[in-house]
């Protein structure tokens, strides 16, 4: 089966002011099937925003795309002409942010916005828009679809507001979600909630979903893959269960490990100490050559700081970068 | 021993000033709970439940409607505003943003030493001398002193504010949702810091938190607070182990609970 979307080996650079490059992402593959969802692992600096932006050719003006492709159904994204991703964006492709209040007009009200996501793309007429902007939002607000369609986005909580631009973000009917942190902002009940609709969509329109976090929690017993990313580069990737239960790649083990879990009691040891990952991400302008997580692995090798790793194939599905596993 | 914190009947009731309704809003009902010295009581809840409005009443930032708090046995209810501005400093909040506490044109030991100088103690010499040592307190280097917060990472100027937090001495420190905007990684530095923290200075933590795991992980004691109201409330360890209340048992529901990955494993 043709993958829904396909990256290739895609390298992104930022230019500062001052002319100096960052490379933050630096030859990305990955891909993805239709009906499945993707969870990309990542903490600040990792590259997990700058994927996002780029999937949709939303990098800003000092980004750029050095070499790679963004295959999509098919046709690559990067040499689509403008009507080509205006069609694209929003139709067939989403994206949700962090904010909800980045998506939302704060003067028009909820059924209205969403009604002007479907003129934009292929609703004819006032009537079916207002069907179907009500259809978006009884699919995604069980019980007071009619009262959000004539608010006003401050007239709703935070969780109201993430649901309502998920109405928006699916209203068109799009292959594929790509949502960047959508439920940092939200406490656990309403993240349980969001991403239960993530997966009734999944079901139900037969929506492939990428899904962007610094919060493994999120994606275990959720998301199908993991790719973990680290300073640029897809350190692992497989299935969620391989990737967040049996962790093979040193920072994919450091970071479960740093996390404060609740036992099978619901204990955890009170007053210790957790682990944590030494020093810093590294600085991209100044890549110094190996492993990039080489100065902070504790199983730090020779050769790490010598190379880069490559990916090495553990089996069909799980592909880890380190040089304990050959590469 | 007696606690450093007595909250008794703490009841808050805002009047809600939109054009349909002249209804009250119950943001705290009758709240009661004690925090011993020196140790971390946490208070967990989903948002709106009331928790921010019980740090800032806590903190005298905010007046209840009635009940009383006990801090270091004095009430500070029945304190004039003149008398509050003494306890103030004794009890100190650092946010989920930092940015709240932060002065984006300040430089970091200018932003430390501010409070000194606000409260008129020591000389200039000597509250920048108190700033530099907190800094390195809090795992920041000396040579930062002179940078501004945009110069910082979240999790260092989460430290930041914890610096500027603990300037004035205080002896109750009130973390609302502090560690839930950063990475996981950065979560677990700052969870130590705050632990070693603790112990160097005797402080007292009240911990506000919608990550259990977190707070099974800081807090001997666990508060769940519902629409104002405590629901549920004891040792962090009994309340986990058989949670009663529906509240609880929700938010228990979405605290991750996957194996810990075992070292080794697939070599």
């Amino acid at each position: 089966m043709e993958p829904l979307l396909d990256i290739r080996d895609l390298q992104i650079e930022y230019q500062s002011s001052i002319g100096e490059l960052c490379r933050a992402l630096d030859g990305v593959s990955l891909s993805l099937r239709p009906r499945e969802i993707l969870g990309i692992l990542g903490e600040s600096g990792s590259g997990k925003s700058t994927l996002a932006a780029s999937l949709l050719r939303l990098l800003p003006p000092n980004g750029f795309v050095r070499q790679g492709q963004i295959l999509f159904e098919g046709k690559d994204l990067l040499l689509a002409d403008r009507a080509e991703l205006e069609r694209i964006r929003g139709g067939r492709i989403s994206l949700i942010f962090q904010e909800p209040g980045v998506a939302l007009h704060p003067t028009l009200r909820i059924g209205r916005q969403i009604e002007e996501v479907l003129r934009a793309h292929d609703s004819p007429d006032a009537a079916s828009r207002r069907e179907r902007s009500q259809d978006a939002l009884s699919s995604v607000f069980s019980s007071d679809a009619e009262r959000i369609y004539s608010s006003y986005p401050h007239q709703l909580s935070g969780g109201q507001r993430q649901r309502a631009v998920i109405a928006q973000a699916i209203a068109c009917r799009p292959s594929l979600l790509v949502a960047d942190e959508p439920t940092a902002s939200l406490d656990p009940a309403t993240q349980s909630e969001i991403l239960l609709l993530f997966r009734q969509f999944k079901e139900q329109l037969g929506l492939s979903l990428i899904l962007i976090t610094h919060n493994p929690g999120l994606l275990a017993g959720f998301a199908d893959r993991v790719a973990v990313l680290y300073a640029g580069e897809i350190v692992e990737l497989g299935p969620a269960d391989a990737v967040l239960q049996q962790p093979q790649h040193p920072y994919t083990r450091a970071l479960l490990q740093c996390m404060p879990l609740l036992d099978a009691n619901n204990g955890t040891e009170l007053d210790s100490r957790l682990p944590v990952i030494a020093g810093d991400p590294p600085d991209l302008s100044a890549p110094a050559g190996g492993c990039r997580f080489a100065p902070r692995c504790p199983e730090r090798m020779e050769i790490c700081t010598m190379r880069e790793p490559v990916a090495v194939q553990l089996n069909d599905t799980h592909q880890v970068s380190c040089f304990k596993y050959g590469g | 021993m007696q606690p450093l914190v007595q909250i008794e009947h703490l009841a808050k009731r805002y009047r809600a000033r939109s054009q349909s309704s002249r209804k009250e809003v119950v943001a705290l009902d009758d709240v009661s709970f004690a925090i011993v010295s020196g140790s971390t009581f946490a208070l967990v809840g989903a948002s709106g439940s009331g928790k921010s409005t019980l740090a800032f009443c806590l903190a005298c930032l905010e007046r209840p409607t009635s009940g009383k708090i006990w801090f270091d046995a004095r009430d500070v209810t029945a304190l004039s505003e003149k008398q509050l501005r003494r306890v103030r400093p004794e009890i100190q909040l650092v946010f989920q943003d930092p940015a709240l506490s932060l002065n984006p044109r300040m430089m970091a030991e200018e932003i430390i030493a501010e409070p000194l100088a606000v409260q008129r103690r020591f000389e200039p010499r000597e509250r920048r001398e108190r700033a530099l040592l907190l800094l390195e307190r809090v795992g920041l280097l000396r040579e930062m002193a002179r940078r501004c917060p945009a110069e910082f990472s979240g999790g260092q100027r989460q430290r930041l504010a914890i610096s500027r937090a603990l300037v004035l001495e205080p002896k109750l420190l009130i973390f609302d949702e502090a560690l839930s905007a950063l990475d996981c990684s950065v979560q677990a530095q700052i969870a130590n810091l705050l632990l070693d923290l603790q112990s160097a200075f005797g402080l007292t933590y009240l911990f506000i938190t919608h990550d259990l795991a977190m707070a099974a992980h800081m807090a001997r004691e666990v508060a769940v607070m519902e629409r104002g109201r405590i629901v549920e409330q004891g040792l962090t360890k009994n309340v986990l182990r058989r949670p009663e209340h529906p509240a609880t048992q929700l938010l228990l529901a979405a605290a991750p609970r996957f194996a810990r990955p075992r070292t080794g494993a697939g070599l």
